[in-house]
């Protein structure tokens, strides 16, 4: 979608210059100087070598005295052997080597020799991914380097490389019948030895895939892997058509998630961390899952009106939805505590910036749209553009990277966080009983249970971006790659009661109590109303846990049996709160 | 009068840099407040008050360490005895505060922009010169966010 360069482009290439078995096979009976051939050859097998080698490197070694690797790295190894050996076959002192720029004379080798180009340019766009460190070490350029090193993707491209050996190794046994194939029977005799290791390469990664099938969405994942070259930013072009705003959405959210990535990888505290950035990620990532949230509404509505039930996309839309109250919880906690650094934006901060400014360009369908223009008609859903059915597909790739990417940065936000609450930088009003957001009097470091409620709230609100993200997919309108999360343990299920008890648990240490809230509501911002407010729901709160505890305090009473009260149970809470920050201050 | 209409117009009285400070902190407060209460994602102008909220947090924040902020600034500014607004949000009545809310906001930033850039260019302490100029770049972006209108 965004015209980027993927794996999958070079193998399909590679596919095509060999063409189909039986475009091959005639390109092998028109025969041709077999030593030509079989330097042709030589170089595919060196490439397809490296690749292989590629993926054996970072997988798991047979080790004296261990026991003998199987399935796929086994496969991986004999593969690697069975290459060696096949270049070995078709080294030799008689080689057709031509001068560079000098195209084959038979069409089998030309064949050949584009395949390989292909081959090798993909492995160069892999390798925009990874770097060695100084001590030769594997380093993650992206964050497609670390999915790159995992057994799926590493046994997707032996499986890519044995499809290629499956591809070549008729190549011997029909060079051998062709009239017109000429050459001395050395040649021939390396051509066909190197063949046969290519043969026994392809049984061993069919037995593999036999004995442990590779998912397709495996191998989908490793062809859709993107060229490493950082994208540019964005600038508002407003005389681009809206049709071009998908893509644009979706580079956006790559560079977005790349941004995330990177903070994601580079030691948790640095000087100049400060509250702001994370504000602007918050406030940014509310719009961004606003506007998808409208998006995902206007398709339901057209599906609704050409007669399908649009089911799919309005759980989508309501999961976007849930993101959005979750951003804004985040950014109203947030305005309690400060930092005494006050920095410029983080570049994850100013990509979910952009973010949010080209979701909400197609999501009111105007290319000149900014932050400070607002909605172009109404601000409800049934406002929103209505995007032609083939239009549809881009759409929802957009917001589904769009989601994709507010997970990463809570992901990456929410490590933040623990860092400067680790290093005592995350300030708030020392005073208990502080509750207006002019910050004045002695500040002191957030206490553990705030800090807690702030990473649980983080924690649910990227939980809500995957499941939005995975709402986005599960319309089946575009396939899009779901890439891994950045937690491995990072689930995508249902919410249980208890998650959404320590959620909303979560939320009231930063949101106001029943009062203070009715008086906000009614429009009262006067700090010293607001102040009386909130000191009546904490003497309320107060008055509730003292009665609980007396009440639990109590010997037990035969005449009232049942549930515990509600007061009880909020009592509990309040007890369990500094429980349940000191757990999510340990969760990894 | 709204807190913050009565934090521009201290904003304007002010004759010295710690009053300047105080007011405009005061301000960025009551901006933050006014616009945390009007949030709605059915208004028109749900985004522009996220992103003016971040910022107006991000503005008290930038004069809350200023060592120029005199020690005495109490607490909250006194009640000024605002009338609850009738209507909820998200239909006219709301639209309507909303709108009365940015207008005020942006009357009182479009002030502290000016003042506090001027301010910035000025005093001896380069821990005030710095958060002046920070405090009022986010007055700037509050401006731009919500004196475009309600449409």
């Amino acid at each position: 979608m965004t015209g980027r360069a993927v794996f999958g482009d070079f193998l399909t290439a590679a596919h095509q210059h060999l063409g189909t078995p039986a475009t091959f096979r005639t390109a092998v009976a028109r025969g041709g100087d077999v030593a030509e051939i079989r330097h042709s050859l030589l170089r595919i097998v060196v490439v397809m070598s490296r690749h292989v080698q590629d993926t054996t490197a970072t997988g798991p070694q047979h080790r004296r005295g261990r026991p003998a690797l199987d399935g796929w790295d086994r496969a991986g190894m004999e593969a690697r052997e069975a290459l060696i050996r096949a270049a070995a076959a078709l080294h030799g002192d008689t080689l057709g080597g031509r001068r560079p720029g000098v195209a084959a004379g038979s069409e089998l080798a030309r064949r050949l020799d584009a395949a390989t180009l292909s081959l090798t340019y993909g492995r160069d766009l892999l390798h925009t991914h990874l770097a060695r460190g100084p001590r030769g070490g594997l380093r993650f350029r992206s964050e497609w380097g670390s999915i790159l090193t995992t057994p799926p993707a590493r046994w997707a491209l032996l499986a890519e490389m044995g499809s290629l050996a499956h591809h070549l190794m008729p190549v011997g046994e029909q060079l051998g019948l062709s009239a017109r194939a000429h050459g001395s029977p050395r040649a021939r005799q390396a051509v066909n030895h190197a063949c046969h290791w290519l043969q026994i390469m392809d049984t061993s990664i069919r037995q593999a895939h036999r004995d442990e099938p590779l998912p397709a969405a495996d191998l989908e994942l490793l062809r859709a892997i993107p060229v490493g070259a950082s994208l540019p930013q964005r600038r508002p072009d407003v005389s681009a058509p809206v049709s071009r705003l998908p893509q644009a959405v979706i580079a956006t959210a790559e560079r977005a998630r790349h941004a995330a990535w990177l903070s994601y990888s580079q030691p948790p505290w640095r000087p100049g961390m400060s509250v702001n950035s994370l504000r602007q990620a918050a406030a940014a990532s509310t719009l961004t899952s606003h506007h998808c949230e409208l998006l995902l509404r206007s398709l339901a509505c057209n599906q609704r009106i050409a007669g399908e039930p649009g089911t799919g996309l309005q759980a989508a839309a309501d999961a976007a939805g849930r993101t959005r109250t979750r951003w804004l919880g985040i950014a109203h906690a947030l305005d309690q505590v400060t930092t005494s650094n006050q920095e410029q934006p983080s570049p994850a901060a100013a990509a979910a910036g952009d973010l949010a400014l080209w979701t909400g360009r197609l999501a009111y369908a105007d290319p000149g749209w900014t932050l400070a223009s607002g909605p172009t008609r109404g601000a409800g859903p049934e406002e929103a553009p209505a995007y032609e059915p083939g239009e549809m597909t881009g759409v929802l790739a957009a917001v589904h990277d769009a989601c994709d990417a507010m997970n990463r940065i809570a992901c990456s936000d929410r490590r933040q966080v623990r860092a400067l609450a680790g290093a005592g930088q995350v300030l708030a009003a020392a005073a208990p009983e502080a509750c207006t957001l002019d910050m004045l009097g002695p500040l002191a470091s957030a206490r553990p249970d705030r800090i807690g409620a702030l990473l649980t709230l983080y924690q649910y609100t990227a939980k809500a971006s995957a499941e939005a993200t995975a709402a986005a997919t599960a319309t089946q309108v575009p396939h899009r790659t779901m890439l891994p999360d950045i937690h491995a343990d990072h689930h995508h299920d249902q919410e249980l009661p208890e998650a959404t008890g320590q959620l909303a648990e979560a939320r009231s240490v930063y949101e106001p109590g029943r009062i203070e809230r009715t008086l906000r509501g009614l429009g009262i911002t006067g700090t010293d109303l607001l102040r009386r407010a909130g000191d009546i729901d904490r003497a309320a709160e107060q008055l509730i846990t003292q009665s609980a505890a007396e009440r639990e305090a109590r010997p037990p009473d035969a005449s009232t049996p049942g549930t515990p009260t509600r007061a009880a149970r909020d009592a509990g809470r309040q007890g369990g709160r500094a429980v349940r920050a000191e757990e999510a201050e340990a969760e990894p | 009068m709204t807190q913050v209409m009565d934090a521009r117009d201290r904003l304007g009285r002010a004759g010295d840099l710690p009053g300047l400070l105080e007011a405009a902190h005061q301000g960025f407060a009551a901006a933050l407040t006014a616009l945390r209460a009007c949030e709605d994602p059915g208004s028109v102008w749900f985004g522009r008050f996220v992103m003016a909220a971040a910022a107006a947090a991000d503005g008290r924040d930038a004069l809350l360490f200023t060592p120029s902020l005199p020690a005495h600034a109490s607490p909250g500014l006194r009640d000024m005895g605002e009338e609850p607004q009738a209507g909820t949000a998200g239909s006219d009545g709301g639209e309507d505060r909303a709108g009365r809310v940015a207008g005020d906001i942006a009357a009182f930033c479009g002030l502290a922009a000016v003042r506090l850039a001027r301010a910035a260019s000025r005093p001896p302490d380069p821990g005030d010169q710095a958060a002046c100029a920070r405090a009022a770049g986010c007055a700037r972006r509050i401006c731009e966010l919500l004196a475009g209108g309600g449409t």
